[in-house]
């Protein structure tokens, strides 16, 4: 090694590495391993602005779109998509003085907007200039291929065969300072003399080392470190989860910002030793002008071509919000028709693929009456099913949980449990065996013909057989999981082993109450919780239920039925002033919204004279699946239209277990609203899949108490879901993940695009394709007082609404009046109108084509006779 | 009959790739129709010609040479052969084609490129058809060219990703060191010692199937849609190899010393990319070396001598990782799943397999040695680019001196020497070949001004045509006018193209994306690199290939010169064409590289008289 001007690394100086790596991380997305997706805000870290503002300083940061391209509004415009009188409001709010209005109109509609462009800090900040002045030489793109497979070979969740030396007991940096030390061959970049000396060093020394060798000037050191950062989101994103909630790796590994960052400045100093010798002037130290180094904290000055785009986003919006809250409000208006004596009661998740399902079984069976309600259904628990290794968490995100249900299997299954699957039964070519030299070459002549068979079968007549894994934690039916704890029991992790009697009681009571389903219970209660089963798909976790983060909602209702069928809560509950009659069955059920079919829980255990009442509910819940899969069918083009409910029903299950297929479903796309309210406002409106619905008592919550529970759980949720889809939709490349096809699994952490691509964040086209780009809008059935103190009773659900990152408002039960939140105070909204549109079932609704349709009455209540109106 | 059928194999899908290269069909069911319709009818037809020649015993067949161009002895003729070994790999070929086009009927549904998609893969369908097929050398090397061309474009299927036209091109270059091999032995086949053939078929077998030292290329190249990964480097391409050695072994079977190098080289690439397979962090690299470590067994098992079970093999793996590689998104699922079903209640430990054996303190050097790939890239990188970026250093600022010396140096040569004595003919060629390579090597230095770089490349090739010239009797010139007057039509319309976009003297960033809705610019100027780089449907194919017969027979050190040269100048027109109309584009990055000062220091007085002229 040789003596080379290695600066000593001043660690007193006034630097602070940890506070700045601290606030680096703020602005990196924040994305956990790919089985655990959660929806959430894409934007959180600018979530404290204003929307208009956090995302032109995140395109500023990132280097994305701030909104859609003109072309996109302009076309919407000249569809009739945006409604004249939407712009016209628009504009209105954007620009006080009448002629600027004018011409912004004619810029806007003329299509003379100039898209801006924002190049982002990793392509033109301190770093890109620095750099671009040493003759091009791209450090990222000669650094990044060896460091994604350290970092890939470091993190592995079980991909790899050989797993990196010392993974198991070293930090990240540890172990790559270790194999660089230890190993007898050089390890590109880190062999150069500066780099070596570096590696030499702690993780903390070793990154202000590399920062004082390669930028030199210490004001230079924060925004040098963010722009790198920021040339692998991806990775840097992911490394900051598994630093703040390590639990979510499988295989456990103590990886820390701090070790990426001086990973990879160590190795991209070790690529300028390459390149310019040991030599070199620090890049910070030649600069003559610099580029903007101002963290992104505060609102940018927007050009007027931002502002114009803004104008049309919102009038794009308007145009979905003003007929959605005409035909909330005139439904609400019209008085229920007698309804037949209820059956049972459905209770389904709030999630907007419910909306539909929910619709259809009321059209089936016009007494079964439904309610929409966070798919956790109250119970917050980390799970681990007979099949899964570790504990899952199945409630929203932001919520720790502190129970945690084990799912066991019973004496008669237990020997199934213990032993894992033989040979015959695991899928080899899955399995990394295959690729090995000795056991790769005898396999490779075992496995290809079947290979060949299965892939035939596949293409030609899909089945479950070749590649379907049961996703993880689902509930086994024959097996049987805890709920009631004895005692004080922990597990090894201080969670408590199951819920009290008491602790169920409560959590049962407030969820029935919060729906307002506490008193004149039917025979039959069923709770669906909701997943989606799909092969080939790494996104598998999205397609699940957001109100579980990203898990199947089954255990939870599982739990919620057994817990309220149990004597001594229903004894419990009766204390707190639920009655549920022993003639009062509950029953969990997970619904499967990718093959819209119907599973039920515990049906063995039930006492006889539920049977028929059951067996009607399943039949009618079936006939209901068959009429969603024919609504949902409209939105695939590759479905022939009209569909009838029969071959719609086998058309999704196809989809479900085709190989070939990368859209088996298409999740929360076109999501677009929230209603919080009684389901008379609803009930009989079509709302084309686009709409949130959970249920609420007005009437029960005079002080808003119970509206608060409700938003803190329903806003971060949905919310999460909607900004995620609006703004993998508006840069599919930067917050998207691009196209699916070419993803490759990297590590069964994350997908990436080749070999040397950044994991990628958000979600993928096939998602979002044909999703509107528009801001949630939640409605609560509430006077405005009440709503505007229910929001802001939770600073981080308030945030949102204050931001504006939703659109807030009401429709006031008293005076049927609808108010939105604008600029700090509830506004009142004039002009609604009712909506023109009517049809005689959902089914003949769904005919309309493949486009959104609009609002419209559906079902015995459409007043307008049928089939007259049609858009 | 048979050979109808055979044809209509061939034919069908390429036929129907050229109009849907060509025409714009919007519709993507009729896209989908068409093309699968193209790819069963060529199914079917082979595979009833398979049925017929079975029908008639299965012995091998030949069909009459059709000759299809003959010149002075030399002759490019459309010949088949049928016999065990290419029924097999035929049935294969249009089993997994047939298999993962309509896999991407539905898998690439409303993706933008639905057309382009189809249209290469059916170019590649024809290709490896005729690959497979091919009853000579010179025929199969039209498959082998149409391969490596379709490998590239749809490695670059996402052109706006500057990783993806960055990988395509590096697979592209190593084909072409393939290429050269191949062509070198093509024109070899009837006058050529075996040992020399058989080395040569070795090179072309290596880069083409990725054996030692090219292994590198083959996880990078996985930017495409899965489905073309599969098809491509999991199934077919990466088996030409093997195929073309299999084809092949009454060429070479004889000499000792290449069944020895063959079998080191697939014994060592099997050694070593079984290692590299087990460090990859993802599923698409790990397959994609599993499928190179079993190549190299059969290449083992080729200089052993055992067909039938190299064939077995070639089959098998290339079915297997064609699937595995289909059923990759599976892995989330079901590793997680295996995991924790294995473990039932914790993940299992990773294994270092055999490198336990080991004492513990190489482990880390066999990891990192794993991690580096063994160094090949950077070994390779070190023995030919580096050399190549330091003439280019040396050459940039002082090109169009060396060149005007050069030119004068010819002329002198051409007007000087006297007509009649072969010696001075051959240091007139030898002067040319020079001039050839001079211009090659500015093509490579200014890449930054895309049109500059055609003219080069046009410049070079014409300088081929000259050495021709010089080199062969002048009755015999006839090859090299045609190449000429074929390339220079290409290189005009290439430098049209070019242009178009970016003015002459101009300057661009890598991977400037300038396709972008400049359809007709990017049309020319990818039928002239198609063209430059030998594409077997234009004219400059046969042309090469004339060429290099023609001086064969004079030298064989000029010749192999020459197919460097052509190779080169390939390589560069693809190159240009990627750097130029490949990549996303940026009007702010170009904007800035828009007259700035370049990558290698100043700019020469010509580059300034350039952009005087046109401000």
């Amino acid at each position: 090694m040789s003596s080379t001007a290695v600066p000593s690394p001043r660690l007193d100086a006034a630097f602070d590495l940890d506070a700045a790596l601290h606030r680096i991380a703020h602005w990196l997305p924040a994305q956990g391993p790919i089985k655990d997706f959660v929806h959430h805000n894409t934007l959180h870290a600018f979530q404290g602005m204003p929307f208009h503002d956090g995302v032109s300083a995140a395109a500023r940061l990132y280097g994305a779109r701030a909104a859609m391209p003109p072309a996109f509004f302009l076309e919407a415009y000249r569809a009739g998509r945006i409604a004249d009188a939407a712009l016209d409001r628009a504009l209105a709010a954007a620009f006080a003085d009448e002629g600027a209005r004018a011409e912004a109109r004619a810029k806007l509609v003329d299509g003379r907007l100039e898209e801006p462009r924002f190049p982002g800090r990793a392509r033109q900040g301190l770093r890109a200039t620095w750099t671009r002045r040493l003759g091009g030489v791209a450090l990222h793109r000669r650094s990044h291929l060896q460091l994604f497979r350290l970092l890939g070979g470091y993190l592995d969740q079980g991909l790899s065969t050989w797993s990196m030396p010392g993974a198991d007991r070293m930090g990240f940096y540890e172990c790559v300072a270790h194999l660089v030390r230890v190993s007898r061959l050089p390890l590109v970049p880190f062999e150069t003399p500066g780099a070596r000396a570096l590696m030499a060093l702690p993780a903390r020394e070793a990154l202000v080392g590399a920062l004082a060798r390669t930028v030199g000037r210490e004001e230079g050191y924060e925004p040098y470190l963010l722009e790198t950062l920021l040339t692998l989101p991806g990775w840097a994103g992911l490394v900051g989860e598994c630093e703040r909630n390590p639990w979510q790796l499988l295989t456990p590994r103590r990886m820390e910002l701090l070790d990426l960052a001086a990973v990879t400045l160590v190795a991209e100093l070790g690529h300028l030793e390459r390149e310019l010798g040991t030599g070199f002037a620090p890049l910070g130290l030649v600069a003559s002008s610099d580029e903007a180094t101002a963290p992104p904290d505060e609102p940018p000055v927007r050009g007027e071509a931002e502002r114009l785009l803004s104008v049309w986003q919102e009038a794009f919006e308007w145009s979905y919000y003003a007929p959605f809250l005409g035909g909330v409000r005139a439904n609400a208006a019209r008085t229920p028709l007698p309804r037949p004596a209820t059956t049972a009661w459905a209770v389904f998740c709030i999630d907007d693929r419910s909306c539909s399902a929910r619709r259809h079984l009321e059209e089936v069976a016009p007494g079964v009456a439904t309610f929409g309600t966070a798919g956790f259904f109250g119970l917050d628990f980390f799970y681990r099913g007979v099949d899964d290794a570790i504990a899952g968490k199945h409630c929203p995100a932001p919520v720790t949980p502190r129970h945690l249900i084990v799912e066991e299997y019973d004496l008669l299954h237990q020997k199934k449990a213990a032993r894992p699957l033989p040979w015959w039964r695991r899928r080899l070519t899955l399995e990394q065996h295959s690729n090995t030299f000795l056991r790769g070459w005898v396999l490779s002549y075992a496995l290809g013909l079947s290979a060949a068979a299965r892939l035939f079968a596949n293409v030609f007549r899909p089945s479950l057989a070749p590649v379907t894994v049961p996703p993880l934690s689902t509930v086994n039916h024959d097996a049987r999981f805890k709920l009631l704890r004895d005692g004080d029991e922990r597990s090894p992790e201080g969670l408590l082993l199951g819920y009290s009697s008491e602790e169920l009681a409560d959590r049962v009571a407030s969820v029935l109450r919060s729906i307002g389903a506490d008193r004149a219970f039917p025979p039959l209660v069923v709770l669906f919780g909701h997943g989606a089963s799909s092969v080939n798909n790494p996104y598998f976790a999205a397609y699940n239920c957001g109100a579980c983060s990203g898990r199947v909602g089954a255990p939870n209702a599982r739990a919620f039925a057994k817990a309220a069928n149990r004597p001594e809560v229903r004894a419990a509950l009766r204390a707190r002033g639920v009655d549920i009659p022993a003639s009062t069955l509950f029953v969990g059920a997970v619904y499967d919204t990718t093959r819209d079919e119907a599973m039920y829980f515990d049906l063995d255990r039930m006492s006889e004279r539920f049977h028929g009442a059951l067996e009607d509910f399943r039949r009618q819940c079936a006939a209901a699946a068959a009429r969603n899969a024919a609504e949902r069918c409209r939105r695939f083009e590759s479905v022939p239209l009209p569909v009838p409910p029969e071959r719609a029903l086998s058309e999704v299950r196809l989809r479900s277990m085709s190989l070939f297929e990368p859209r088996p479903e298409y999740n929360h796309a076109t999501n677009a609203s929230c209603v919080v309210g009684r389901r008379a406002l609803t009930e009989g409106l079509f709302l084309d899949r686009r709409t949130f619905l959970s249920s609420y008592e007005p009437s029960r919550d005079p002080g808003g108490t119970i509206l608060a529970g409700i938003l803190a759980a329903v806003i971060p949720v949905c919310a999460g879901i909607n900004l995620e889809y609006l703004f993998s939709r508006i840069d599919p490349r930067v917050y998207g993940a691009g196209s699916k096809l070419p993803h490759n699994v990297n590590g069964l952490l994350g997908v990436c695009n080749g070999v040397e691509g950044d994991l990628l964040t958000g979600l993928p086209t096939q998602m979002t394709e044909i999703h509107d780009p528009v801001r949630l809008l939640v409605i609560v059935e509430q006077s405005p007082e009440v709503a505007l103190r229910a929001a802001a009773a939770s600073p981080s659900v308030f945030e949102f609404v204050e931001n504006e990152w939703i659109r807030y408002g009401c429709l006031d039960p008293a005076s049927n009046e609808v108010w939105t939140y604008r600029g700090g105070a509830m506004v009142k909204v004039d002009g609604l109108t009712p909506p023109a549109f009517a049809w005689p079932t959902s089914l003949d609704a769904a005919r309309q084509g493949r486009d959104n349709l609009p609002v419209g009455f559906v079902g015995r209540r459409a007043a307008v006779p049928a089939g007259e109106a049609r858009p | 009959m048979i050979e109808t059928l055979l044809v209509l194999g061939v034919a069908a899908p390429l036929a129907l790739a050229l109009v849907l290269g060509a025409r714009r069909v919007e519709s993507e069911r009729a896209v989908a129709r068409l093309a699968q319709g193209a790819a069963a009818l060529s199914g079917a037809s082979s595979l009833l010609a398979v049925g017929l020649w079975i029908a008639h015993g299965a012995s091998p067949l030949a069909t009459p040479p059709r000759v299809l161009f003959e010149h002075e002895g030399y002759r490019f003729a459309f010949e088949l052969r049928l016999d065990g070994s290419s029924v097999v790999f035929l049935v294969l070929v249009q089993f997994t084609t047939g298999m993962v086009l309509r896999f991407s009927r539905f898998y690439l549904h409303r993706e933008p490129g639905f057309r382009r998609f189809f249209a290469i893969a059916l170019m590649f369908q024809a290709a490896m058809t005729v690959l497979t097929l091919a009853g000579n050398l010179d025929l199969m090397f039209a498959g082998w060219e149409m391969v490596g061309l379709s490998s590239f474009l749809l490695i670059a299927f996402y052109r706006e990703r500057p990783s993806a036209v960055r990988n395509a091109l590096k697979t592209y270059s190593v084909y072409r060191v393939a290429d050269m091999g191949m062509l070198m032995a093509a024109c070899l086949a009837e006058t050529g010692s075996h040992r020399v053939l058989g080395l040569l078929l070795l090179l072309a077998a290596v880069g083409k199937s990725a054996q030692f030292p090219f292994s590198f290329w083959v996880p990078r190249a996985m930017e495409g849609p899965t489905p073309s990964s599969a098809l491509f480097y999991g199934a077919l391409s990466v088996h030409a190899g093997a195929y073309l050695l299999l084809r092949t072994f009454a060429l070479w079977g004889d000499v000792t010393l290449v069944r020895i190098c063959i079998g080191a080289v697939g014994l060592l690439t099997a050694a070593l990319c079984s290692m590299f397979a087990r460090v990859q962090p993802t599923i698409k690299a790990q397959v994609g070396y599993a499928s190179v470590t079993q190549v190299g067994l059969i290449f083992v098992e080729l200089a052993l001598g055992l067909h039938r079970l190299a064939l077995a093999h070639v089959v098998c793996n290339a079915l297997l990782r064609c699937y595995q590689l289909l059923v990759s998104p599976s892995a989330v699922a079901y590793l997680l799943r295996k995991q924790a079903s294995a473990a039932s209640g914790g993940a299992t430990e990773l294994r270092f397999s055999y490198a336990r054996l080991l004492p513990r303190r190489w482990h880390t050097a066999l990891y990192v040695f794993a991690v580096s790939e063994g160094y090949l890239k950077e070994g390779l990188k070190l023995v030919t680019w580096s050399p190549l970026r330091t003439l280019g250093r040396l050459i940039l600022p002082r090109q169009a001196a060396l060149f005007a010396v050069g030119s004068i140096g010819a002329l002198a040569a051409v007007a000087l020497a006297p007509r009649s004595t072969a010696g001075t003919d051959r240091v007139m060629a030898w002067v040319f070949i020079a001039l050839a390579l001079l211009a090659s090597g500015c093509a490579l230095s200014s890449w930054r001004r895309p049109a500059y770089a055609m003219a080069w490349v046009s410049g070079s090739s014409l300088a081929v045509a000259a050495a021709v010239f010089a080199i062969s009797p002048a009755h015999n010139s006839f090859a090299g006018i045609t190449y000429a007057l074929a390339i220079a039509i290409l290189c005009a319309l290439g430098f049209v193209g070019t242009a178009m976009v970016v003015p002459a003297g101009k300057r661009i960033p890598r991977y400037a994306g300038f396709s972008e809705g400049r359809p007709l610019a990017t049309g020319l100027a990818l039928i002239s690199t198609l063209g430059i780089a030998g594409f077997p449907l234009l004219p400059t194919f046969v042309g090469e290939d004339l060429l290099l017969h023609d001086t064969l027979r004079e030298s064989a050190a000029a010749s192999a010169a020459i197919m460097g040269a052509l190779a080169l100048n390939g390589y560069l027109a693809v190159r240009t064409f990627a750097f130029t109309f490949l990549g996303q584009h940026r009007p702010e990055e170009a904007a800035r590289w828009d007259g700035a000062s370049g990558v290698f220091g100043k700019e020469s007085w010509f580059d300034r008289w350039a952009r005087s002229r046109v401000a």
